[in-house]
């Protein structure tokens, strides 16, 4: 009932006071919503103080005010912090169109809420994200699938190993050696050579995971052990070490 | 000729049967009569305590014949110097006679980094010259504190609206009493990262003393509070560096270890943060400042896993006196982290981390895979290398290391960027007592349990307490809400001002603070 009535707010005056929990509380709602973030200690980021706002009754508040075209992008990012330490299985209907939203920013930001969905728009919205055009966003979604998701998704994490950005690749080869989604060595080799110098790390890291000692088999040792990136040759030494 | 040796391994020249130890003063950049303007820019006023004096070493003197005099003459620009408090010399080849042996000699800088040198000139009755003696000039080169310097007073902003955190200054003002000061932090845009906005330094030499805040270029709500909260007769405030500024630049990336082999003022270290090709770090300006002043020489640490990349974030030295090197170098520790963790029952339950972290239980943590994964990469790619770095840079060995049990986890909204999981003990106070051999310690209490209410009842708390040198005393306070959950602790969120280090000619390592 109450996802209909908070589904019917939004879809006609994203208008918090008719909110249920608002209802007898317009006082009290209207500081929530006004509530204003602070920049944590890394300037860039803002997030509430407040630890009153986390309570899961103020949720469909913070919802709106997400949703809301002119809520400032700062405050936006901020509403998605607090939001990322609430259930969100029945908010997905209105959360979903922010992961089509025109500013990358934002799609790529939404994406901390994925965990937070219920398993169909869970599955929605990785569905939409994995092919957007903007690799930040592709990355975020393949981190945040690495980091929560898992083995739920691995086939987005090895597809996520064929991307055209190195920043996407890194995510996917690490998603499958923390998750220990089995993957085939030859499926991982050809990015122990990829340009980029995170991305060889990673992959030479997750093959021994999921094939410890295999990587010293290989004719690329050498090279490894010469990288131009002294992760990559401190990470082979240790390998080696290990074995 | 380097500062380095100068100070550590020259004296001066050896003619007239003696070595005259260089003359080391501070740089008159205050405003000791407050007049608005810096003292070497104004006349000399009954207000000036920062002149240095030099006196004639008394075998030189004793050679000296009945009429015999003495003459000095300036062989560089950029100091001063005074005889019975009249303006005698004031730059390169300035000469002058000393009527009397027994006058008041002092000398004024005019900045940092200034050396150069007079040459003592003896006359006899005809006014031939007998002998020179040439006497180096030093300005005290700007030093940062390390934590066995003992502290003075220790500064935090206070807040009870928009900002509430009176269990956290009620915590310093238990553990302080009055040395401890907190600022109203309205008046600063809420801004409580005082660790970032400022930086302690001074110069000290001689019984003078000059205390300098290096005001960062980061430029957010608490860029006025050095002018309006710390400036005074005997302080300098200034800014190196300018234009768009990173997170590397805030002070919580600027610390300094305690003296060992061979620096014996310690050494500062400092993070870079990489981001493709390019590196963020502290601005140029400041650490061509530091490289100049070569006695704490600057070394660099990786702290790209961080969302703030902050080297206070996780490690810190505390005072040990039972140690050789009077000191402990505490390191957040993964694989400590996660035997502590095994020690719990699983079933343990963690109100906190479940409502703001969610992990509800010990257990949830431990059986998190990829948090793991995760952790285990930052201790393979940051905390390990940061050890060697100490190893390598510090002569460090396993006995100076305590292995602070920690996790880390990816920090929301930061793209992958990591926060400590727990308030993060080392981003500690170090309060440290005057002779150097213990400390306060006000660390964040990590709520790692059941009870929230209860500290003594938190397994993390007890296990830390066992882990401190002797000396040290644990204060654990509230700063959960305003510092850890926006990414700061205990350390961030205050600054510490310390007694300074005293600059001498031939510093004995042993005895330095």
């Amino acid at each position: 009932m109450m996802y209909w009535i908070l589904s019917t707010a939004f879809a006609q005056t994203h208008d918090w006071s008719t909110l249920p929990v608002c209802l007898d509380n317009i006082s009290v709602c209207e500081e929530i919503y006004a509530a204003e973030p602070l920049p944590t200690r890394n300037p860039a980021l803002f997030r509430f103080n407040d630890p009153t706002l986390a309570a899961s009754q103020w949720t469909p508040i913070h919802v709106e005010r997400l949703l809301t075209e002119d809520t400032p992008e700062h405050v936006q990012l901020a509403l998605i912090s607090l939001l990322s330490q609430q259930p969100l299985h029945s908010f997905g209907v209105v959360l979903l169109p922010l992961y089509t939203h025109s500013s990358d920013e934002l799609r790529a930001a939404m994406v901390d809420l994925i965990p937070k969905l219920n398993s169909v728009d869970q599955a929605t919205a990785i569905e939409q994200l994995r092919t957007d055009s903007d690799w930040l966003v592709r990355e975020q979604t393949l981190r945040m699938i690495s980091r929560h998701l898992g083995s739920s998704y691995s086939s987005v994490l090895q597809d996520g190993l064929d991307d055209a950005a190195p920043e996407v690749r890194l995510q996917a080869v690490k998603g499958l050696g923390w998750n220990d989604i089995t993957t085939p060595i030859v499926r991982l080799e050809p990015l122990l050579k990829d340009s980029d110098s995170t991305v060889r790390l990673n992959a030479l890291r997750t093959m021994e995971r999921l094939h410890p000692g295999s990587v010293l088999k290989l004719d690329i040792v050498d090279s490894l052990l010469t990288d131009s990136n002294p992760k990559v040759r401190r990470e082979i030494l240790r390998i080696q070490k290990t074995h | 000729m380097s500062l380095l040796f100068l100070l550590l391994g020259c004296n001066g020249g050896t003619a007239w049967e003696t070595t005259v130890p260089a003359i080391i003063g501070i740089a008159n950049l205050d405003d000791d009569n407050q007049d608005g303007r810096t003292d070497w820019d104004g006349d000399i006023s009954d207000d000036e305590n920062d002149l240095t004096v030099f006196e004639i070493p008394s075998d030189m003197l004793d050679a000296l014949g009945k009429k015999d005099s003495l003459r000095i003459r300036q062989n560089n620009n950029g100091f001063r110097v005074y005889v019975n408090g009249t303006l005698k010399s004031n730059s390169e080849d300035d000469v002058f006679d000393i009527d009397d042996p027994e006058a008041d000699i002092e000398v004024e800088f005019q900045s940092l980094n200034t050396t150069g040198s007079i040459t003592v000139v003896w006359l006899n009755k005809n006014g031939d010259v007998k002998a020179e003696q040439e006497v180096d000039v030093i300005s005290a080169p700007m030093l940062l504190n390390h934590h066995l310097q003992a502290m003075e007073q220790v500064y935090a902003m206070e807040g009870n609206g928009f900002v509430n955190n009176q269990e956290f200054i009620q915590g310093f003002e238990t553990a302080l009493g009055e040395d401890f000061t907190a600022f109203d932090v309205r008046t600063y845009e809420w801004d409580v990262w005082l660790q970032d906005e400022i930086e302690f330094a001074n110069l000290a030499s001689n019984g003078t003393r000059l205390d300098i805040v290096i005001n960062s270029i980061r430029d957010r709500g608490l860029d006025k509070l050095p002018e309006n909260e710390l400036s005074g007769a005997d302080t300098w405030i200034n800014t190196w560096g300018s234009g768009m500024a990173t997170s590397q630049d805030s002070f919580g990336n600027l610390e300094v270890a305690p003296p060992v082999e061979g620096y014996p003022y310690g050494r500062i270290y400092y993070g870079d943060w990489y981001y493709g090709n390019s590196i963020e770090t502290i601005t140029e300006d400041l650490t061509d400042e530091f490289t100049k002043q070569e006695l704490q020489l600057p070394f660099k640490l990786d702290v790209t896993f961080l969302c703030v990349g902050h080297v206070d974030e996780y490690m810190t030295f505390v005072p040990d006196a039972s140690s050789p090197k009077g000191f402990k170098f505490m390191l957040a520790d993964v694989n400590a982290g996660y035997d502590f963790l095994d020690t719990l029952d699983a079933s343990m339950s963690l109100p906190k981390y479940a409502s703001d972290h969610g992990f509800a239980t010990v257990g949830s943590i431990v059986n998190d895979g990829a948090l793991r994964r995760l952790n285990e990469d930052i201790q393979l790619d940051y905390l390990d290398p940061t050890w060697e770095a100490m190893q390598a840079e510090l002569g460090l060995t396993e006995e100076d290391l305590i292995r602070v049990p920690m996790l880390f986890e990816e920090a929301v909204g930061c793209q992958g960027y990591t926060a400590t999981l727990m308030p993060s003990t080392l981003n500690m106070v170090v309060a440290t007592n005057a002779d150097g051999t213990g400390a306060d310690l006000i660390m964040p209490d990590p709520y790692f349990r059941s009870t929230v209410g209860d500290q003594s009842q938190d397994p993390f708390i007890e296990h830390v307490n066992g882990l401190l040198p002797e000396g040290n005393t644990p204060h654990w306070i509230d700063d959960w809400a305003d510092y850890h959950m926006m990414l700061g602790e205990v350390h961030c969120g205050s600054n510490t001002l310390r007694t300074p280090m005293n600059i001498e000619a031939t510093p004995n390592t042993e005895e330095s603070p």
